[in-house]
């Protein structure tokens, strides 16, 4: 067998592309944020590291690592280090299912195979995977508030992860009709099911299940109107409080990271993944750059909700706690149990 | 295709490769020169001086909430098995079979749910 011919390396080298195109991404979707924060305040936002601000990513990585380390006195050590690894780590664990690209013809031929689609590993169970990964990332918001020893860090770890595991339960109910749809765990195949059948999005359980996972969704990544882990006027920063330099980096990238996944993830489950809509899709049928079109179109649509996280960021004022949970515990949650009884219904139907 | 799990260990060494390098780089590249102040490892309290420990109690509807979260979360869990086979379930004909079976599901965990709100274990204290 040649050297290249070998798994682990092919998987490495997925894993390093999409590591440096997510990583990057990540870099500038906090400048997106930053200039969609100015126009929205009508101003205009970073504009002195280079035109646009376009090096304000590359000026902010230099900044965090030149900064002073301080380790607080009273925290836990070893945790303390440990929280930010961890979010780090769920953060980069969580694209790795995610199938970025359809299956691309290569002009060689790799461990036999002549079609490589640029997705880490594909389980049939990809979606529960991804949902087992996604709670593991309570772990590293808690042990975060737990380790600081900081009151401001305690509450709002204590208060994140409540809110966390609160929507996680509608996140991972509301996703139930397209499952039933696709009839498949697999988003590969989620994605093939909607080439045939259209957007999820567009059916009875998906229009309903979208706005539920939506909702939930912000209230999972911590962003507002649902940032109460960070309610800056009342607990500073929240759990991160006492980290500086480059551990609070990390919580930073893997939040963005999270939010870059996500957004896919959406587009994945309801609207399409990489499915070309209308007469488009006919006439790149049978071209060897048709699939590339199709990633054109994924990452559009991706970046749409990117998109929405920060247009929704900066209209929105943040709920109060008890409001918080009375929204998660008693309208999202019979609204996904609805959505279940609908969807079996629609497809007894159909 | 790719059936297998084992690639999302490399993946996990990868991320975990990626903190340690980063966290150990900040470390050796961070400004040494200048000794900080004594009171910056202070733990931040908003500029007055640090007072007891932070882990005192704290409310009691947090732990209902983290108990709740395990139950449901449980019945979410059952959901996904027929969720995914309903389609091969209709392909048989004993569609409505199965949807009344989950139908009988749902509304003992309705039935839960009602009692909870009745209890008052999600109720949270409104300020105004």
């Amino acid at each position: 067998m040649e050297w290249y011919q070998s798994e682990i390396l092919w998987s490495l080298i997925k894993i390093l592309v999409l590591f440096f195109l997510i990583i990057t991404g990540a870099g500038y979707y906090t400048l997106m944020e930053r200039k969609g924060a100015g126009y929205f305040q009508l101003r205009y936002g970073p504009n002195r590291a280079g035109i646009w601000g376009i090096f304000q990513p590359l000026a902010d990585g230099i900044k965090f690592l030149l900064k002073q380390e301080t380790l607080p006195k009273h925290v836990d050590v070893y945790l303390f280090l440990l929280a930010p690894a961890i979010s780090v780590i769920t953060a980069v664990l969580l694209w790795s299912t995610i199938p970025f690209t359809p299956l691309i013809d290569l002009p060689f031929e790799v461990l036999g195979k002549s079609q490589v689609a640029l997705q880490v590993l594909n389980p049939g169970s990809g979606i529960l995977l991804l949902f087992a990964i996604s709670s593991l990332s309570v772990y590293g918001v808690m042990l975060a508030g737990w380790s600081s020893n900081n009151k401001y860090s305690l509450l709002g770890a204590v208060r994140s992860t409540a809110q966390m595991i609160s929507y996680e339960l509608s996140l991972s109910l509301s996703i139930i009709g397209v499952i039933m749809m696709a009839g498949h765990f697999d988003l590969y195949r989620i994605i093939e099911a909607q080439n045939e059948n259209g957007w999820f999005f567009l059916s009875v359980p998906g229009f309903l299940g979208f706005f539920v996972f939506i909702v939930a969704l912000f209230a999972e990544t911590n962003r507002l109107p649902f940032d109460l882990a960070e309610a800056e006027s009342e607990l500073v920063v929240g759990f991160h409080t006492e980290y500086g330099a480059f551990k609070f980096a990390l919580f930073f990238v893997a939040e963005y990271m999270n939010m870059i996944t996500v957004s896919f993830l959406t587009v994945i489950l309801f609207f399409g993944g990489w499915n070309i809509p209308f007469f488009l899709r006919d006439m790149v049928s049978g071209m060897w750059w048709g699939p590339l079109v199709g990633v054109l179109f994924f990452v559009f649509k991706a970046m749409f909700f990117m998109f929405l996280f920060i247009w929704v960021r900066w209209s929105l004022p943040r709920f109060r706690y008890d409001q918080l949970m009375n929204i998660g515990w008693k309208y999202l949650l019979p609204m996904a149990l609805i959505q279940i009884f609908m969807a079996g219904i629609y497809l007894y139907l159909k | 295709m790719i059936t297998e799990i084992w690639p999302i260990i490399i993946q996990f060494l990868f991320g975990l490769g990626f903190a340690a390098l980063i966290l150990t780089a900040a470390h050796i590249i961070r400004p040494k020169r200048r000794k900080p102040a004594d009171s910056h490892p202070e733990t931040f309290e908003c500029g007055i001086p640090f007072s007891g420990d932070a882990r005192g109690m704290f409310n009691i509807q947090f732990y209902i909430v983290a108990m709740l979260f395990i139950l449901f979360d449980i019945e979410a869990v059952f959901l996904y098995p027929w969720a995914v086979s309903f389609l091969k379930f209709k392909a048989i004909g004993s569609a409505g079979f199965v949807l009344v079976e989950m139908f009988v599901f749902l509304i003992i965990l309705l039935l839960g749910y009602f009692y909870i709100i009745r209890k008052g274990a999600l109720d949270w204290e409104d300020p105004e």
